[in-house]
Parts: structure tokens; C-alpha cells; sequence
């Protein structure tokens, strides 16, 4: 099964995995990681790499960061870059994203999950519905 | 020359300054300076295809980044300058940068380094550099955010190491 990560600023990853445990009930393989603001982008990359080290079963690590271009993605990308582990990195987590990979990580491998649950994320974000809407 | 903002910061470019600076003050252009970042191949890479900002990117070491901004082609770019540690700031100094204001802004923990703030250590090496700089008259600030306040950090610099004024 492809293991999960998620990386974010503060406690925003291990809030999200908490709401993902609420709603399909306690997950294996998958760790939320928190960067703190003392810490340097070698801690924060030696902490993903040993959780990368629990989680790895061999298929593959999908890993969530909170925003484009801010020190979690940087420091996926520099691992992406440098491991020979299957990787696939996607900033702006969100909770149906996260849902979504969680629930089809049994059956799908790491490139069809990553394509997949990428659509999903980008169409979660939703307002009020026409129908709905005060004129 | 217009260099806008210096900030040392260990992160390099990052949420902070992707998301807070960038909508505090115009930025044309963003240079990153450290000798060892601007020899690193695989972190230029990164640097250049990661950072989702209307300005250009360059990674520069200490002395091509002065003479870049020295040159005709800065004259009418808004630059902010990261670079890692108080050293690079000392040494952009050196080469003959001209700056009003050192920004401190994430320094994490190494070796020997002592606590200042929650977010900046600093070493011995560091506080000399800060002394040197401070000495030539450049305000030295300690903003993570454009919202913390522009305090002139010197005076508490000093008070916080006196070891290694």
C-alpha cells in the first residue's frame, strides 16, 4: 500500500490527520510531520526522511505539503529529487484530498492514485450552489 | 541601484517571504546570495522552479550578486536580497554593497549558536558580523514578518550577548 505524509506549517498536518482518523476511522501509514519555526530545512528533512523510512512499504510515498513553494514543498522536492524511493509531492493539502488518496490507496498504485486524487483536489473547492444563492 | 529589502534568512525563499513580503513590498526581482547555495546545482534548480512569484529569479554568489546589482541592468528593478547568514551580509558589505538595513530574519539552531528569539539563534561568527555591520552605520532589524515591528535590534543584540560583543 502507498504510504502518506503530510507536511505543514505549525500543527495544520496533525489537525488534518486527526479529521481524516474522524472520518475513516484510524489509518496506517501515513504520518503527519510539523515544521516548527525554530527549526532549519535539514531538521525538517531528516524528520521526512525517517518517516519515509517507517512508511515505505516499497510502492510508494504520496506526499502532501501545505503551500507551494514554502519550506515543506522545498524540502519534498529537494527529497524527490535526491531519493530513489517512489515520490510524488503535492502542495495546498486539503481534507478531501487527503480523504480521497486515503480511501483509494488499497486498490491504486502511486502514479494513478497522484493524477487522480490531484483532480479531486483542485475540484473540492466549492461555494454555495446556484440553486442555494440569495438573489 | 535599488535594492529594496536584505533579509539573512536560513530558509532562503520561503512561505514567509513568498506570501507576507512579497504583498508588502513591490518585488521585481529576488536574488539569493550564499557562496555555497550559488555552488549547488541542484538547490539553483529548486530555487528557480519552485517559487511561484511574479519576479525573476537568480541565485548569485556573494561577489556576482554585488556586481549584478551594481550593473545597468538593476538600475530599475526592485531587488530583495536573501541570504543565509549575518556572514553573507558582512561579506555583500565587504564587496561593496550599499544597504541602510540588515534584516535578521530565520536563523535555526546550530552548533554553539545561542537563542535571541524563537526563530533566530545566532552564532559568534554571526554577532561579530552584526557588530562589524552596525559599526558602519547599517540598521540591523529582526522581522520575520513586514508586521513585527522595525526595531533597531542592536541594542538588544548587545545586551543578549555580551560575551561575544
Amino acid at each position: 500500500m502507498v504510504g502518506i505524509i503530510i507536511i505543514s506549517h505549525g500543527r495544520f498536518a496533525s489537525g488534518l490527520l486527526d479529521a481524516v482518523s474522524m472520518i475513516t476511522g484510524e489509518q496506517k501509514q501515513i504520518q503527519a510531520i510539523a515544521f516548527n519555526e525554530s527549526q532549519s530545512p535539514e531538521d525538517l528533512k531528516k524528520n521526512v526522511e525517517d518517516s519515509l523510512s517507517l512508511i515505505d512499504m516499497g510502492e510508494g510515498v504520496l506526499i502532501f505539503t501545505d503551500l507551494f513553494g514554502a519550506t515543506p514543498f522545498n524540502v519534498a522536492m529537494r527529497i524527490y529529487m535526491e531519493s530513489n524511493r517512489k515520490i510524488e509531492v503535492i502542495a495546498g493539502v486539503n481534507l478531501p484530498i487527503v480523504l480521497e488518496a486515503v480511501l483509494c490507496r488499497e486498490k491504486e498504485d502511486l502514479g494513478s492514485i497522484y493524477k487522480y486524487v490531484l483532480d479531486v483536489g483542485v475540484d473540492s473547492i466549492k461555494t454555495i450552489p446556484k440553486e442555494i444563492r440569495k438573489k | 541601484m535599488t535594492v529594496t529589502h536584505v533579509r539573512m534568512d536560513n530558509r532562503l525563499i520561503h512561505g514567509q517571504v513568498l506570501v507576507s513580503w512579497k504583498s508588502h513590498i513591490e518585488i521585481d526581482h529576488l536574488i539569493v546570495t550564499n557562496d555555497k547555495v550559488a555552488s549547488d546545482p541542484l538547490q539553483i534548480t529548486l530555487l528557480k522552479a519552485i517559487t511561484p512569484i511574479g519576479a525573476k529569479i537568480s541565485v548569485f554568489s556573494i561577489e556576482d550578486c554585488v556586481a549584478y546589482c551594481k550593473s545597468k541592468e538593476a538600475e530599475n528593478e526592485k531587488i530583495f536580497i536573501i541570504a543565509k547568514l549575518p556572514e553573507d551580509g558582512f561579506a555583500l558589505v565587504e564587496k561593496g554593497l550599499d544597504m541602510e538595513m540588515l534584516n535578521l530574519g530565520n536563523q535555526a539552531f546550530v552548533r554553539g549558536a545561542k537563542k535571541l528569539s524563537n526563530t533566530v539563534y545566532m552564532t559568534e561568527s554571526g554577532v561579530k558580523s552584526l557588530r562589524k555591520l552596525h559599526e558602519k552605520g547599517i540598521r540591523i532589524t529582526c522581522r520575520m514578518m513586514p508586521t513585527d515591528p522595525d526595531t533597531d535590534y542592536w541594542p538588544i543584540i548587545e545586551e543578549t550577548f555580551p560575551e561575544w560583543i
